[in-house]
């Protein structure tokens, strides 16, 4: 009951991942993911096509991050039938625990590399402060059909990341679905075991 | 003496008749004219009515959503439609607006993404 009263709250927060970091000009970004490791809520404008200004929190297990971030798309490779990108994420703020609070500091990158039928990405993001956090994702995905604009988009996607802390390293491979319809994304994944990730994005 | 009157009198009857041959012909072409300008502006008119646009690097709905609100919000565009499949945009141009190609080349850039092609229909 829990587990779906906290899937229902993540998808209607309408959550997102670097999906988009950076988009049209004067266009905003509300996102949140969440997994068995960190929960984190993202809100960006977009002051230009390659630069976004906003707020990220993320919260750890047993702390949290508040940041102010700049997202900057550095190289979007445009083609006829594919894109590709690369973006660099920077952050400044304060983290917190029970006891004490630290400034903190978000360095991070993504490329991504898309067609219509095929997907792929790589993340890297590490917090930096009195202790640290890096955190390395690789996407591929396949869409098992084509729709139009206004019909719903379903991707399959494989994801593996790894999660480093002091001498803790998590890693996962999970099989993530992701839906999208105009400016709505929500993902889902599970390892039908004791790991997930749900996440989703608006745009507007 | 009759005769040379007969021939003034014919002479000014044909310049007459000329006259008015020469001043129909001038009304005449004036007509076709018109008629031509109206054709050519009606053919203009109707060529702005509809722009396709070819988009390089639109391949997901997020990329369709900001070009067509960005479309949406100017003045001068009545309908947008996008077509995924073949990466174009459709643009229904409102009466007696215009859209010029630097404008839609501005619009489509500072959205993310680049031109292929513009034709006008």
């Amino acid at each position: 009951m829990n587990a779906i009263l906290t899937m229902g709250i993540i998808i209607f927060m309408i959550n997102i991942m670097h999906g988009h970091p950076v988009i049209w000009k004067g266009g905003h970004v509300i996102s949140t993911t969440r997994s068995n490791q960190t929960m984190e809520i993202k809100a960006h404008k977009s002051i230009s096509k390659t630069i976004s200004f906003g707020l990220h929190g993320i919260e750890f297990h047993d702390s949290h991050m508040i940041m102010a971030q700049a997202n900057t798309l550095i190289k979007r490779w445009n083609e006829t039938n594919a894109q590709s990108n690369a973006y660099l994420f920077t952050g400044m703020g304060i983290k917190s625990n029970s006891t004490k609070s630290y400034i903190g500091g978000h360095v991070g990158g993504q490329i991504d590399w898309e067609t219509r039928r095929y997907y792929s990405q790589f993340n890297y993001d590490g917090f930096l402060s009195n202790d640290q956090n890096h955190i390395i994702k690789t996407r591929v995905g396949i869409a098992p059909y084509l729709t139009s604009y206004e019909n719903i988009h379903a991707w399959l996607i494989i994801q593996w990341s790894t999660h480093k802390r002091g001498n803790q390293n998590i890693s996962k491979i999970l099989p993530v679905i992701r839906l999208f319809k105009k400016n709505i994304l929500v993902e889902i994944g599970t390892d039908f075991s004791n790991q997930h990730l749900m996440t989703g994005m608006i745009h507007f | 003496m009759r005769i040379l009157k007969t021939m003034i009198l014919y002479t000014m009857i044909s310049l007459q008749i000329s006259g008015m041959s020469s001043n129909q012909n001038i009304q005449t072409e004036q007509m076709i004219n018109q008629k031509k300008t109206i054709t050519k502006n009606a053919a203009t008119k109707e060529k702005n009515q509809i722009i396709l646009i070819n988009v390089k690097g639109m391949v997901c709905s997020f990329c369709a959503q900001g070009i067509e609100k960005k479309f949406k919000s100017h003045t001068a565009i009545k309908n947008v439609n996008v077509n995924l499949e073949k990466s174009k945009v459709r643009l229904v141009i409102k009466e007696n607006k215009r859209i010029d190609d630097n404008e839609i080349k501005d619009i489509i850039v500072n959205a993310g993404y680049n031109i292929d092609k513009i034709e006008r229909q």
